[in-house]
């Protein structure tokens, strides 16, 4: 159960498959829909919602972010996207478009992770009560399950946590200097 | 002077390209594993560049042979309440050393050419035993007992 933010983190066991050999689907440079960086809102648990996603430095996959099975009986998202079990990405997931992966400058050399803007439309609660928008995820999708696809970057601290959807769009402005940096 | 200890960015870089390759870490084999270097620093010598990305970059600072970093790992570990990814291997023994060692750098050793070879740690920040003159005797790098370096 959350009790506050996380702060805004590297998943480890991405970094950790970077390095590894026989890890595959992990570039952020991709643009095709079924290899790219996709971005998804959460909600994050509280005392009063503990059902919502918490973070932990052990996830390593987007089936992370769906319920725990043996917490309460629906098996509902945390993300907003549709019910659980499921094989794509919902309507609300968005994809990063014009990926880019540069060295940055100064004492920041990175490398930096950024995109375009990613607006979300319609936005609504989810049929497990979810009322509040308090983090987003990246993760890398391919064309396999989405047992497969690596959480990349959590971040729930910004200017804008938490929304509470209306049914309009939420628009995510990505900090000018970038998304992330490695 | 010291630059400070540092992941090339160019590395990481290539890490998350996926037309690049030959950079993992956990490798075991002589002819992919990560290897120890060397390295005369300052003035003429080497120095520290963020554009810096393959062995090549090092010059003709290198000092005697690289040795490989043996039994390597890559794990997830919090050290001094910081949770990222820990490089470790083995400590490295370098025999009849010459010359002034002024930093060790890793590189991302592969059976092409050393101008593919990728530049990974540079490392000229220890609590005691940077710079060094071994005079032609041995000279023992040990690792931080938590790892090599974390990112």
């Amino acid at each position: 159960m959350g009790t506050g933010p996380t702060g805004n983190v590297v998943y480890p066991k991405w970094k950790q498959a970077l390095v590894q050999e026989a890890q595959a689907n992990k570039s952020l440079d991709q643009t095709d829909v079924n290899n790219a960086v996709y971005c998804a809102l959460l909600n994050v648990g509280t005392p009063t919602q503990a059902l919502g996603y918490t973070y932990s430095a052990a996830h390593q996959f987007y089936t992370d972010l769906l319920m725990a099975p043996t917490v309460g009986s629906g098996h509902e998202l945390a993300v907003f996207n549709g019910p659980f079990p499921q094989s794509n990405p919902g309507p609300l997931d968005k994809q990063i478009t014009t990926p880019t992966v540069n060295i940055g400058a100064g004492t920041f050399p990175g490398p930096v992770f950024d995109g375009d803007d990613s607006t979300f439309l319609q936005v609504t609660t989810t049929a497990g009560g979810f009322v509040t928008v308090d983090a987003l995820v990246l993760y890398r999708r391919n064309a396999g399950l989405n047992s497969t696809w690596r959480l990349i970057y959590y971040c729930d601290t910004g200017a804008g946590f938490p929304v509470q959807p209306n049914g309009g769009n939420i628009t995510i402005n990505w900090n000018a200097a970038g998304i992330f940096m490695l | 002077m010291a630059t400070g200890n540092a992941l090339y960015p160019k590395w990481k870089q290539a890490l998350v390209t996926e037309a690049l390759t030959l950079k993992s870490l956990d490798q075991g084999d002589a002819a992919n594993g990560v290897y120890c270097a060397l390295v005369t620093i300052g003035g003429a010598n080497y120095v520290y560049s963020q554009a810096h990305q393959f062995y090549t970059d090092l010059g003709a600072n290198v000092q005697g042979v690289p040795l490989q970093v043996t039994a390597p790992t890559v794990s997830v570990a919090t050290v001094a309440g910081s949770t990222g990814l820990v490089f470790d291997g083995n400590d490295c023994t370098f025999i009849s050393v010459a010359g002034t060692i002024g930093a060790v750098v890793l590189y991302r050793h592969n059976p092409g050419a050393n101008t593919t070879w990728r530049l990974v740690y540079y490392l000229d920040t220890v609590t005691s035993g940077l710079p060094v003159t071994p005079a032609g005797g041995n000279l023992v790098v040990s690792w931080n007992p938590n790892g090599i370096f974390m990112f």
